[in-house]
């Protein structure tokens, strides 16, 4: 469980401070699968940003199973992301220079995983998103909902329990955002992950157990 | 595994950037080593002339002789250590010679010179002045009294092949011995102050005008070559036990020739130093530009689990994989190129001005691997200020970062 206490983000606190996000307090079980909406600026990535370990909170605290996600090094949050939290970004920042499998790969060469494991789940994963014959071809030939669902891939390789997911449809035609929703989904129920995905988009908030509204940083309503 | 294979397509991805770079590299490098191979062929062409014309390999003499030069300063028993170093195993060829400073005039002029004596048939094991000669012979007639002047000489005194020359020089009983030479022999070398100041004759008509034998010194080569002459001079040290003797090395004998291509070493490396230093800054300004435009990517790779140490390896790497292709073709190049010249030459007659040959045959590098080293070191430097800015960047900044 995620449990996140009185969140404070304060940017060009020296200067012209700018409040990101206003004492947010929120819990989000195992195996949610809930949107964050708002209008743009309104904190949705600096909330995944900080939930994701990517950046610090001014004040305030996020405890995932009991333990502060914040109190650790730089170097142990490095590694407590490629182990534990799953990224999924709007534009799916695939390495171009890699193939899709190579993409799905990577993370689990950084955990080192010996090389059969690593090629067995990347071909497990790219099939479980329904491009399995795409495994050898890199990014640039493959079309948006294709890269997404790469991504998607490349977020569980790790065995993540969550997966945080900014705009992930944002640039997606009808039909590959209903595509990569219902994976999303599947994954959801049958691997029990927490989805935890920042949007505009009206068909992700209509997917979702639960949504968040954020607004001028404070989270402004929760609806299930 | 990965991180290398990621460091070597991001070589690729930028062709255009990267060819130019690789260009500029191997074009640095091209000019950088054929500069030394330039500067290495001169010194080389210089200490083999000196060496070739008269100085040979390792040399005996009286101790003092050297200093003064003086006519009595003859080795004593000099059959029996010629005999000795005839003997040696290093021994390759062996010139008993006369030394003498004198005065060599005609009608029109004189001028001081050093007149060596020889036996031109044992000289010719030791040096190779009949190559240098460009009009008359080496000694080939039977007729006494002939000297082999050097063109500058001939130009000063206004003399030619046949014409006579009076040669003035202090005897062993400090009476002036003056003798009429005929010219046999006119040589040029690329030193115009050799080829003014030094003549050769037979010792055995200095011997027969003075009226006694002597040898001043003993020229010596050595069958391991001129570049290691110091195995021949501890043997004949060990076998020649005269304490008046000195036995030295031509880099003895002759320090400011043996610097002289020390220094060629030294300054071509500073002239690839210069180079490289040059084209560190196109190295660090392309890298920069590059990691500036991954930002975003190397956000990514951090958000997602990259450690930051990988991350610097990962960008030091792809920089030293750009300068090895790099340094590769520019190593290549300057083969075939000095091959090439190395065959043909290169002509430079500004050069005998400063006392060089005038045709100069570069010499290849014994050695790529400090070049290779000086490579890879230029590399790493100028990989380390855009790799630190990469491990730098926030995550959260960077993967928001729209190029």
């Amino acid at each position: 469980m995620i449990e996140i206490k009185n969140l404070v983000k304060t940017y060009n606190a020296d200067t012209i401070p700018v409040q990101a996000l206003d004492h947010v307090e929120l819990k989000i079980e195992e195996g949610e699968f809930t949107a964050v909406v708002g209008p743009s600026g309104c904190g949705k990535t600096t909330f995944l940003n900080i939930l994701g370990g990517l950046d610090t909170p001014s004040s305030g605290s996020i405890l995932i199973d009991g333990t502060d996600l914040h109190n650790r090094s730089s170097a142990d949050m490095i590694t407590y992301r490629r182990d534990n939290i799953g990224f999924v970004f709007q534009d799916y920042s695939l390495m171009p220079v890699l193939t899709a499998e190579e993409n799905v790969e990577f993370i689990m060469e950084l955990q080192s995983r010996p090389k059969a494991e690593r090629a067995a789940r990347s071909k497990e994963l790219l099939e479980a998103v329904g491009i399995g014959d795409k495994g050898k071809q890199f990014p640039t030939k493959l079309s948006g909902g294709q890269q997404q669902r790469v991504a998607v891939a490349r977020a569980l390789a790790s065995k993540p329990k969550l997966i945080l997911a900014d705009e992930p449809t944002a640039n997606l035609d009808s039909k590959a955002t209903s595509d990569l929703l219902d994976i999303m989904r599947h994954l959801n129920e049958k691997e029990n992950i927490t989805f935890v995905i920042a949007t505009h988009d009206q068909r992700v908030m209509d997917r979702a157990k639960r949504v968040i509204k954020f607004d001028d940083g404070k989270i402004i309503d929760t609806q299930l | 595994m990965m991180i290398t294979k990621i460091s070597w397509r991001n070589v690729w991805r930028n062709k255009v950037r990267s060819g130019i770079l690789i260009a500029s590299i191997a074009i640095g490098l091209l000019g950088g080593i054929f500069t030394m191979a330039l500067i290495t062929g001169m010194m080389e062409s210089k200490v083999k002339e000196s060496l070739v014309t008269e100085m040979a390999h390792v040399q005996i003499h009286k101790k003092g002789f050297e200093i003064n030069n003086n006519f009595k300063d003859s080795i004593a028993n000099y059959e029996k250590i010629v005999r000795i170093a005839v003997s040696d195993s290093l021994t390759k060829g062996c010139s008993p010679r006369v030394v003498i400073n004198g005065m060599a005039s005609s009608a029109n002029d004189s001028q001081g010179i050093k007149i060596i004596g020889v036996d031109p048939h044992k000289e010719r094991k030791v040096t190779e002045m009949e190559s240098f000669l460009i009009e008359g012979d080496y000694f080939e007639g039977k007729r006494k009294n002939q000297i082999v002047i050097g063109a500058s000489l001939a130009k000063k005194l206004k003399v030619k092949i046949k014409s006579k020359i009076v040669i003035a020089y202090m005897g062993p009983d400090n009476e002036m011995v003056n003798t009429a030479y005929r010219v046999a022999g006119i040589f040029a070398t690329s030193s115009p102050d050799f080829d003014k100041t030094v003549a050769f004759t037979q010792s055995k008509d200095m011997w027969r005008n003075a009226g006694q034998k002597f040898i001043h010194e003993i020229a010596l080569t050595s069958i391991e070559g001129g570049s290691k002459p110091e195995g021949l001079r501890d043997q004949l040290k060990t076998v020649i036990t005269a304490s008046d003797l000195n036995i030295q090395t031509w880099r003895e004998i002759v320090p400011e020739l043996s610097a002289l291509a020390e220094s060629g070493n030294t300054n071509s490396y500073i002239i690839l130093g210069i180079i490289l230093f040059a084209l560190g800054f196109g190295i660090l300004n392309s890298m920069t530009m590059a990691i500036w435009e991954r930002s975003r990517e190397l956000g990514v790779l951090m958000a997602v689990g990259l450690e930051r140490a990988k991350v610097f390896y990962m960008i030091v790497l792809e920089t030293i994989y750009i300068s090895m292709i790099g340094g590769v073709i520019g190593a290549l190049l300057s083969v075939g190129l000095i091959n090439y010249y190395g065959e043909h030459g290169i002509k430079y007659s500004e050069m005998s001005m400063a006392g060089f040959n005038n045709i100069v045959h570069p010499v290849m590098p014994e050695s790529f691997i400090p070049l290779f080293l000086m490579i890879l070191l230029t590399a790493i430097v100028s990989a380390l200020p855009p790799a630190f800015r990469a491990i730098r960047l926030n995550p959260a900044e960077a993967v928001r970062y729209k190029g």
